[in-house]
């Protein structure tokens, strides 16, 4: 069993002060195992406190992250799941689910972990998890006219994962649930093959 | 003779002395056994004689002492067996006075003392405490003196005459009695402990003050013993203990004990003696020694009577009835002027203590601090800028008390704040401009007014422009932390009332502060600054379209965003002021409705493209969110729009990569190609979109014949070499093969979408010039290749067994 945490779009500095203290208090370290953070880090000082939080942190590259150190997409195994990583402003149009199909046929992910939206989604597709995590300061952006903090925490054992979405919702956090199966996937592969 | 002080002598008197007591304690025992009176007298007085020596150091002595004092309790025991075998304790007393020689004398009569006032017939303590008291006064060495006084009170303090004890009676006298004998012994001790330091030659004198100080609690027991009393009264401390205490310490003129008991006074008594005898202790401070670090007795003392306060909140109102905030400014104000030569550090940490206490007692009250710090301001600035790093420590120490006990907004409004802070150098002010944004960011307090802004920028003023004498001494990296506190900041400038009128009067303020910062600052503190201004106008815009709009309205908002936009470009920092513009874009698009003023943003946006962008991967980047924004802009015409488009779709062929350039012309098509939203006039132009996959096509063909060309292996997979992170898994590298399916993806992309260009006939001659592909030699081994494949016809049969409209268009469709 790992427990992954899945936070982007941080924007500190350029969009918000700091992480909500709520999520702080969460983001215990010692218990998160892996961190996957789609990108719009911003500062190397949102890095450090990932990186506190848990030892391996993955990374790719936020239209706002101006250092290019990080690459476009990521992908890491985890379980008996491939989970790729990707900010999401490289696919047009932003956020659109058919659009970022694709990119999971291309990186061939079980599981697309993505941001850009400042909306937090977490939906199967085409028997995939696609998760979006919504920026987890609650930061501008166009496109979204009040966006919620957000974050996911993914258990993951063996082939299946059980994804924990927290939401910051007028100061309370609240945690919704939702379950993946990577054999649901596989059998429903097998079956068109 | 003065004993010396090395080491090496005085480990040898030692061992010599405490084998000699060791010899005689052996006697004295087996003088115990014998039941010999006479012998146990005289081997007591001669181990007691012991401690007749001029030798050896306070620290030795006390060994020695100790030693003694072990071998004492034997006889101790022996005396009240005595007793019980008809010698009475009144003959003793009267025996043991025969010893020869006066230190073992006493000894042996405060332990007869002792057993007498505790034995059967009991003695009137009061008599015998008097009379032994008095009598050691016979013994006027500082060392030997202090250690038999401290004896006698060892011995003494369970059988004193207190209130309640047994002691106590007409004979016995009463608690009076008890403190009496407890006041004597304290001032003898006290006298003695001062002479000790004229003891030796002067150039010891460090080491024996060092010594001298570790003795500090034998005198403090006294104090120790008064404060257990069950008899004292607060009256009887108000009115015989304190003045007579203080009295001592006043008139014994010496700095370390006049430290010393003034902490333990503050310590031992309990705070509501302190609270009503508040005006003679504070009183007594001016008067010590100017070597007595005064500010540390009266930071004990607040600090107490702050805890008091804090535990019971009706302490408070008696704290005001004494004037307890007036008293001690007083004192303080007092005492720095009496001695002028008291270091910055001294005087601020005192004012510091004494802001705790307000904070704490009174937090209401913001006027006592101000006052505070106009004393100290006062106090401080006729010694000079501070530099010395002590007291620089200090006055941060003192101006961050207020941040943390009340409200910073306020506490920064004072009129005294600024001109303490004005008397640190550059370099300390800089640490507390760090400080006040630092507390302002951990309490999330937001500023609001223009006032505000304007004062708290002449604050944090070291942080956002360069200062003289401090330039050289920060490094990028000093500068860049600094500019992250500010870029946090911003975010809490916010008008409490919501007014996006105030709000962009105090960005203003903000704008004009940071443009004088230098482009090593203005790149890390401008975008917060738009990004503020960019959520206000959201707010703006849909005031203006509801019809009451403010007088501050989207045009001078979206002025504000070109103006720093372009601020950042001359930076230059061109990549982030490209994305500022292109969010710019889509803001006064699709919030405000302005399309002259979204056009503006993207030729901005794209000026900066064609110029400023310096390589390769950041062109890409920068394209991506070119598509990507434009395909969310609903509000351009068709001609500006064709004109975006194709400038952009331009773009695409210059870019160097074949594989770059491929996948540029497909994010293209999206160009032609809006989702449906409701009220918005979606492009749907099918021509546009097909010609951009055909172009596509063309360029992925292109990239497959370069490839024949270079004739070299063609990476299959990304090696999970050294520098990929552990987990990674094997990813699809593009090449042309992969382009091939990502063309065919969005061909799907575009049926699905219903896009009537993209007949079957078209999707099955490209799904076999693929297969064909794949079929290739180049790419058959390509497992991220295969597998992308093999997705997207996964994805294709899916589409098959949907079923209903969709399906049926697939219907036909062969794999």
């Amino acid at each position: 069993m790992v427990l992954v945490l899945a936070i982007g779009d941080l924007h500190i500095g350029h969009r918000a002060a700091d992480l909500p203290p709520q999520f702080k208090a969460l983001l215990v370290p010692g218990k998160i195992a892996k961190a996957l953070c789609p990108g719009n880090l911003c500062v190397e000082s949102a890095y450090e406190y990932l990186r506190s939080v848990c030892g391996d942190v993955t990374v790719t590259q936020g239209d706002f992250d101006e250092s290019s150190q990080w690459p476009d997409t990521q992908v890491v195994s985890i379980g008996d799941f491939r989970v790729g990583l990707c900010h999401g402003h490289q696919v047009v149009p932003w956020g659109d689910k058919d659009a970022l199909a694709i990119l999971q046929r291309k990186l061939d992910c079980d599981i697309l972990v993505t941001g850009h939206t400042h909306e937090f989604q977490a939906y199967r597709h085409e028997d995939r998890l696609v998760i979006c995590t919504g920026s987890a300061t609650g930061a501008y952006s166009s496109m979204v006219e009040k966006p919620v903090p957000s974050f996911a925490l993914l258990d993951i054992d063996g082939s299946k994962a059980t994804v924990y979405v927290y939401q910051l919702i007028d100061g309370q956090v609240k945690v919704d649930k939702l379950e993946f199966s990577k054999a649901a996937a596989a059998a429903g592969e097998a079956r068109q093959l | 003779m003065e004993g010396g002080y090395q080491p090496q002598e005085q480990k040898a008197w030692l061992k010599d002395a405490s084998n000699a007591v060791k010899r005689h304690g052996f006697y004295l025992r087996k003088a115990i056994d014998d039941d010999n009176m006479k012998e146990a007298l005289r081997y007591s007085a001669a181990l007691l004689g012991e401690l007749r020596t001029s030798l050896l150091s306070p620290q030795k002595y006390y060994e020695l002492y100790m030693q003694a004092c072990d071998e004492l309790r034997n006889l101790e025991v022996f005396f009240r067996e005595e007793a019980a075998k008809g010698r009475s304790h009144a003959e003793l007393y009267d025996l043991v006075q025969h010893a020869g020689n006066i230190v073992p004398r006493l000894y042996l009569l405060c332990t007869a003392g002792a057993c007498y006032i505790r034995g059967p017939a009991g003695a009137p303590a009061k008599l015998i405490l008097r009379d032994v008291v008095e009598m050691c006064k016979g013994v006027q060495h500082p060392t030997r003196g202090l250690f038999l006084r401290a004896y006698l009170v060892q011995v003494m303090r369970g059988l004193l005459p207190d209130t309640g004890s047994q002691y106590e009676g007409e004979e016995g006298g009463n608690v009076i009695d008890a403190i009496e004998f407890l006041l004597v012994n304290f001032t003898e001790m006290n006298k003695l402990w001062v002479r000790m330091q004229h003891q030796g030659s002067a150039r010891d004198r460090e080491k024996r003050e060092r010594e001298r100080q570790q003795l500090a609690d034998l005198v403090g027991k006294n104090l120790t013993y008064l404060s257990q009393l069950d008899g004292l009264t607060f009256q009887l401390y108000r009115d015989i203990v304190l003045p007579r205490v203080l009295e001592q310490v006043v008139s014994c003129r010496d700095d370390i004990a006049q430290q010393y008991l003034m902490q333990c006074i503050i310590m031992v008594f309990p705070d509501e003696f302190h609270l009503g005898t508040l005006q003679s202790l504070l009183g007594t401070l001016p008067q010590l020694q100017p070597g007595v670090r005064v500010h540390t007795v009266l930071s004990l003392l607040m600090d107490r009577l702050a805890n008091y306060a804090a535990s019971d909140r009706g302490v408070v109102q008696q704290m005001n009835q004494v004037d307890a905030f007036g008293q001690m400014s007083g004192v303080a104000l007092k005492v720095v002027e009496q001695h002028p030569d008291m270091p910055g550090a001294d005087v601020a940490a005192m004012y510091s203590a004494l802001l705790g206490f307000s904070g704490t007692v009174y937090p209401d009250q913001l006027d006592f601090v101000d006052r505070v710090l106009e004393t100290c301001h006062n106090a401080l600035q006729r010694r000079g800028p501070i530099g010395e790093p002590k007291a620089e420590k200090q006055v941060v120490a003192l101006l961050s008390t207020p941040l943390d006990k009340y409200d910073v907004v306020t506490v920064l409004g004072l009129t005294h704040y600024p001109s303490v802070m004005e008397l640190l150098q550059p370099r300390m002010k800089r640490e507390m401009a760090t400080k006040i944004v630092q507390t302002l960011l951990r309490s999330s307090t937001h500023v609001s007014g223009v006032d505000k802004v304007e004062m708290l920028f002449s604050f944090i003023a070291p942080l956002v422009r360069d200062m003289d004498g401090l330039a050289d001494q920060l490094d990028e990296e000093d500068i860049a932390e600094d500019q992250l506190l500010l870029a946090r900041l911003v975010h809490n400038l916010r008008s409490a009332s919501g007014d996006s009128d105030e709000q962009f009067a105090m960005l203003e303020v903000a704008q004009r502060h940071f443009l004088l910062g230098g482009p090593q600052r203005m790149r890390h503190t401008l975008l917060p600054l738009a990004f503020c201004a960019l959520e206000t106008v959201r707010r703006v815009a849909a005031a203006e379209q509801a019809g009451s709009a403010p007088k501050v309205g989207t045009a001078r908002w979206y002025q504000f965003l070109h103006q720093t936009a372009s601020e950042l470009a001359a930076v230059p920092a061109a990549e982030l002021a490209l994305q500022l513009f292109l969010t710019c874009a889509h803001s006064a698009s699709e919030e405000a409705g302005l399309d002259v003023t979204a056009y503006e943003f993207f030729e901005q946006a794209f000026i900066l493209y064609e110029e400023s962008i310096p390589d390769s991967r950041q062109e890409v980047r920068a394209l991506q969110s070119i598509m990507g924004t434009l395909n969310r802009c609903y509000i351009f015409g068709p001609d500006e729009r064709a004109a975006l488009a194709h400038k952009a779709s331009s773009y695409c062929a210059k870019l160097l990569k074949r594989t770059d350039q491929c996948q540029a012309v497909l994010a293209c098509s999206h160009l032609y190609w809006q989702a449906e939203v409701e009220g918005k006039q979606a492009v749907r132009d099918e021509q546009g979109v097909l010609s951009c996959l055909k172009r596509a096509l063309k360029i992925a063909n292109a990239a497959q014949q370069q490839l024949a060309v270079a004739a070299r292996p063609r990476p299959r997979s990304a090696t999970p070499g050294s520098n990929a992170p552990p987990g990674s898994a094997p990813a699809l590298v593009a090449s042309p093969g992969s382009l091939f399916v990502e063309i065919l993806d969005h061909y799907l992309f575009f049926f699905d979408q219903g896009c009537g260009q993209i007949t079957t006939a078209v999707l099955q001659s490209l799904l076999e010039l693929v297969a064909n592909e794949m079929a290739a030699e180049a790419c058959k081994d390509d497992e991220p290749l295969q597998a992308f494949y093999n997705n997207t016809l996964a994805h294709i049969r899916q589409q098959k067994a949907k079923g209903g409209d969709a399906a049926a268009r697939y219907d036909t469709l062969q794999l």
